[in-house]
């Protein structure tokens, strides 16, 4: 479990989340939801070590995740899948692969990369390939191979589906709940498409300028007379 | 019989090639162009001068010792000066100048250094060659096989290096992408490291055999820097491969323009070699700021081959 106390965070000087209290719950699909610059892709980054903590606490398993740089944070089996630029695109798909498991030995790597190729066969199709010349969905679906070749407890995605044409996102997101339910992975997903993430997610946080205006569970916020209509465009 | 002219320039070239192939190295990372790059060689040229005048041993045993020294040199600039700066938020003018700080420093070191061992040893620290040190193999100087085998042993370990092993590739990466590269468990900065010290490595090992060829001074480096520059330049600043090309382009069309100039023209063109590469730097800077790197893309791309 994922537990943030009173966190303040943000870039430097530019102050954006404001002391923010929240539990990410395991085995579930956590979605984050907000309209733009509320603050939901810093949270990711806040729990992987990518932005300035100013205050606060961010505990995973009860282990303090403060202060420790991105390359420990994924050692403790955290994997942030970011908006872009989440592959070497002038590496080869399988160097890629290799890449995404480099805490791991060789041997599990290649062990790692067989089982993760049959949830996502396209790294072998392009195995030779480098994978700035893939699809954005090739490239998304190569990166959330990358993160699952590490065994994570934890996925964070950073709008996985963003730039995508709606039926490469609807597949994307069908992964998302197939890691859920087969591996029972905790899953946090930061989504512009709110409608979308909180028809697949368990639970729903809710951002607005910095702050969490609402948590509990996702149908909830979905079925919100004013919540939804107000930050989220979803109409009722 | 080969010419005087062609073996000097293939010397040149491919010491060239070696101190270009590191700055590129350098800049790729941390996106600093590195004026004390000269440095990490000049202070070289005096392991090699130590172990001929005064421990009297063979020449060539400098080389592993200038790959240390000059890697050692370079870690200190990057670890001990960027790398806070870097921390800190630095803008890239301040990192170019601290480059420069860096390189007074160095200057000065060897200006000591050269004082030193003059002083105690009685030996000429100023301006000094030492080609009557090299041997001679199938009636050519040493040196003139050595370096550009050296320069090829270099490009062909950095290729393996950088396609065949875990290390490398993670160095490929982190330079591409630091974020993602920290964000999959590699050690952005231990890469990040490795590669000065790589860089200042190849530096060294150009320095070192520098006096087996060239006059040298303490002011060697900055003589140096110019030419470099030009040869990371002509290649494209991103791709060893292209400093490696550009360094052999630069290290020939200098010595033998100067050699064909002075033919033709007269010895008064000698001292302004330095213009070759500026030259040819400004006209690859106006018509190909890409340089042979973007080239050799637009040439792939155009024949279909991605």
């Amino acid at each position: 479990m994922i537990e943030i106390n009173g966190l303040n965070a943000g870039y430097k000087r530019l102050h954006v989340l404001y002391d923010i209290s929240l539990r990410f719950e395991k085995n579930k699909i956590n979605v984050v939801v907000g309209p733009n610059g509320s603050g939901k892709s810093t949270l990711l980054k806040s729990i992987f070590g990518l932005t300035t903590i100013y205050s606060g606490s961010i505990k995973f398993n009860g282990v303090k995740l403060n202060g420790l740089m991105p390359h420990q944070i994924a050692r403790r089996g955290i994997a942030y899948l970011p908006q872009v630029d989440n592959v070497f695109s002038n590496l080869t798909v399988a160097e890629n692969m290799l890449m995404a498991g480099y805490t791991l030995r060789r041997e599990e790597v290649e062990e790692r990369i067989e089982e993760v190729s049959e949830t996502f066969p396209v790294i072998k199709r392009y195995w030779k390939s480098k994978a700035g010349f893939l699809s954005g969905g090739e490239r998304q679906m190569v990166a959330m191979a990358m993160a699952l070749l590490r065994k994570p407890k934890v996925m964070m995605f950073d709008e996985p589906t963003g730039s995508l044409a709606p039926k490469i996102a609807n597949e994307v997101l069908e992964k998302i709940v197939e890691l859920r339910d087969t591996l029972g992975i905790m899953i946090i997903l930061v989504e512009q498409n709110a409608k979308k993430a909180l028809e697949i997610g368990d639970k729903a946080y809710l951002l607005v300028g910095g702050r969490l205006v609402f948590h509990g569970d996702s149908r909830e916020l979905l079925e919100h007379p004013e919540l939804g209509k107000l930050y989220l465009g979803i109409s009722g | 019989m080969i010419p005087p002219m062609i073996r000097d320039a293939t010397i040149f070239s491919c010491l060239l090639a070696l101190l270009s192939t590191g700055l590129t190295l350098t800049y790729m990372t941390t996106k600093v162009p590195n004026f004390a790059h000269g440095s990490f060689a000049a202070m070289t040229t005096y392991i090699t001068l130590i172990l001929v005048k005064i421990l009297k041993v063979n020449p060539y045993f400098s080389v592993g010792l200038g790959f240390i020294l000059g890697g050692v040199i370079a870690l200190i600039l990057y670890q001990v000066i960027l790398k806070p700066l870097l921390d800190r938020g630095a803008s890239y003018i301040v990192l170019m100048i601290a480059t420069i700080g860096y390189d007074m420093i160095l200057y000065s070191l060897i200006n000591i250094l050269a004082d030193y061992l003059n002083r105690t040893y009685k030996i000429s620290t100023r301006l000094y060659i030492l080609k009557s040190y090299d041997f001679r193999v199938f009636h050519q100087p040493c040196i003139f096989i050595v370096a550009p085998v050296m320069a090829v042993l270099v490009i062909v370990s950095l290729y393996f290096l950088l396609t065949r092993t875990r290390f490398g590739i993670a160095m490929r990466a982190a330079i591409e992408n630091p974020a993602l590269a920290g964000v999959v468990g590699i050690n952005v900065n231990l890469t990040y490291a490795a590669s000065w010290f790589i860089a200042g490595g190849l530096a060294g090992v150009a320095g070192a055999l520098l006096p087996l060829w060239l006059m040298c001074n303490p002011d060697i480096g900055g003589r140096l820097i110019v030419s470099v520059f030009a040869a990371s330049i002509v290649g494209g600043l991103t791709n060893i491969y292209g400093a490696f090309l550009g360094g052999i382009l630069i290290g020939m069309a200098e010595v033998l323009g100067t050699g064909y100039l002075s033919l033709t023209v007269g010895t008064w063109i000698a001292p302004y070699r330095p213009i070759i590469p500026l030259v040819i730097m400004a006209v690859t800077l106006l018509f190909a700021p890409t340089g042979l790197t973007g080239i050799g893309l637009r040439f792939l791309r155009r024949s279909g081959k991605r």
